[in-house]
């Protein structure tokens, strides 16, 4: 080894960072060669002396200030969090908004529904569901009738013309006997 | 009972335990106040940033994982703060040196080796030693950043290489090789004043 590259590890060295084999070769080397000798000595001089400086301790007014700085620091904190809060607020409200306007909130599937809007639903007049009201699920209630949704659905899953050629008697309506399935 | 290592403290601290989070603080004010104060060497200044240090050590405990030393993680934060400092001195901060000059009681300004010189009065190992400290504290302060932490965290904190490594960001052998030249500077800076 040469002695620049010793000079490069003179601190690994007096840290103890070095492998034991490498710390050998440096150790015989500064054996042989003085100069190298001064710089790992005037090295280990200048680390003892710093080693040697008093630590400084903390004032009195350390702790009790770095608590009002913590305290600070959580009630940023908190506005934030409080901040997001609100905006994400306003944010739902707004969409929950508009939601409302376009008229887009679903309806569940237990809405009930007026003859008129059975109607509306079954693209027929409202006289054409009084005319088959006997054949429709249905809740009475004195002189109302309701329609429920899911019901009417079923009713019409029934009614549906399969592929297999499942017929529905439209005559059966008009005349106002029971529609019935063929096939 | 068995003492809690930091790590564990720190995950502690981590779910909001102010506990766990003091015992941090009893543990490390001191180390890295001293740390703060050679880097910087500025005591109000340290004062000030190691309390930061822990400010930001509760606000990022959040991010803490236990892969990584504790150790690792608090000299990171004290290392950026004080780099954040040194940009705003612009240049690496002045601390007394032997040239500097100091303001008396009478506020006239004289240089800081006349002072020493003149406190013929005192005795005269306190004022070797008074002069050999400032010495110190100018040739530390001559060396770059890098070095500064390097020589700081391993003379000061007996930090090991690959400790040191993680918090500077470099290979372990680097931090071997900034360390021998941050020793070769300061005995070129300080050779001469000892002879």
């Amino acid at each position: 080894m040469t002695c620049r590259e010793i000079r490069e590890l003179i601190a690994a060295f007096l840290d103890d960072e070095c492998a034991p084999d490498l710390r050998a070769e440096i150790e015989s080397h500064i054996a042989a060669c003085s100069e190298c000798r001064a710089e790992v000595d005037a090295f280990k001089e200048l680390s003892t002396l710093f080693r040697s400086k008093p630590l400084i301790q903390p004032s009195d007014s350390w702790l009790p200030s770095l608590e009002r700085k913590l305290l600070s620091a959580k009630l940023a904190r908190l506005t934030d969090e409080l901040f997001r809060l609100r905006r994400t607020t306003e944010q739902l409200s707004a969409r929950i908004a508009g939601l409302e306007q376009a008229g887009a909130s679903p309806r569940p599937d237990n809405d009930l529904m007026t003859v008129d809007e059975l109607a509306a639903y079954l693209r027929v007049t409202p006289q054409k569901v009084y005319e088959i009201m006997d054949d429709l699920p249905r809740i009475e209630m004195n002189y109302e009738v309701r329609f429920r949704r899911s019901s009417i659905d079923q009713w019409l899953k029934l009614r549906e013309v399969s592929p297999a050629g499942v017929v529905f008697e439209w005559s059966h309506w008009v005349s106002g006997s029971r529609p019935s399935l063929s096939s | 009972m068995v003492e809690l290592r930091d790590e564990d403290l720190m995950l502690l601290a981590r779910e909001g335990d102010e506990e766990a989070f003091a015992t941090l603080v009893t543990r490390h004010r001191v180390a890295i106040l001293n740390f703060i104060y050679r880097m910087l060497g500025d005591r109000e200044v340290a004062e000030d940033l190691s309390q930061e240090v822990f400010v930001r050590l509760w606000a990022n405990a959040k991010t803490y994982a236990p892969v990584a030393k504790f150790t690792t993680f608090i000299y990171h934060i004290a290392r950026n703060l004080c780099r954040d400092q040194i940009d705003k001195y612009r240049r690496l901060p002045p601390i007394a040196s032997l040239s500097q000059e100091v303001p008396d009681a009478e506020g006239h300004v004289h240089l800081l080796e006349d002072e020493v010189r003149d406190r013929r009065g005192g005795p005269q190992a306190e004022l070797l030693k008074r002069e050999r400290d400032l010495e110190i504290e100018a040739a530390i302060n001559a060396l770059s950043e890098e070095q500064r932490t390097i020589f700081v965290l391993t003379e000061l904190q007996g930090m090991s290489y690959r400790e040191v490594a993680d918090v500077v960001g470099c290979p372990v052998g680097t931090v071997a090789s900034r360390k021998s030249a941050a020793f070769k500077a300061l005995r070129d800076r300080l050779a001469p004043l000892q002879s």
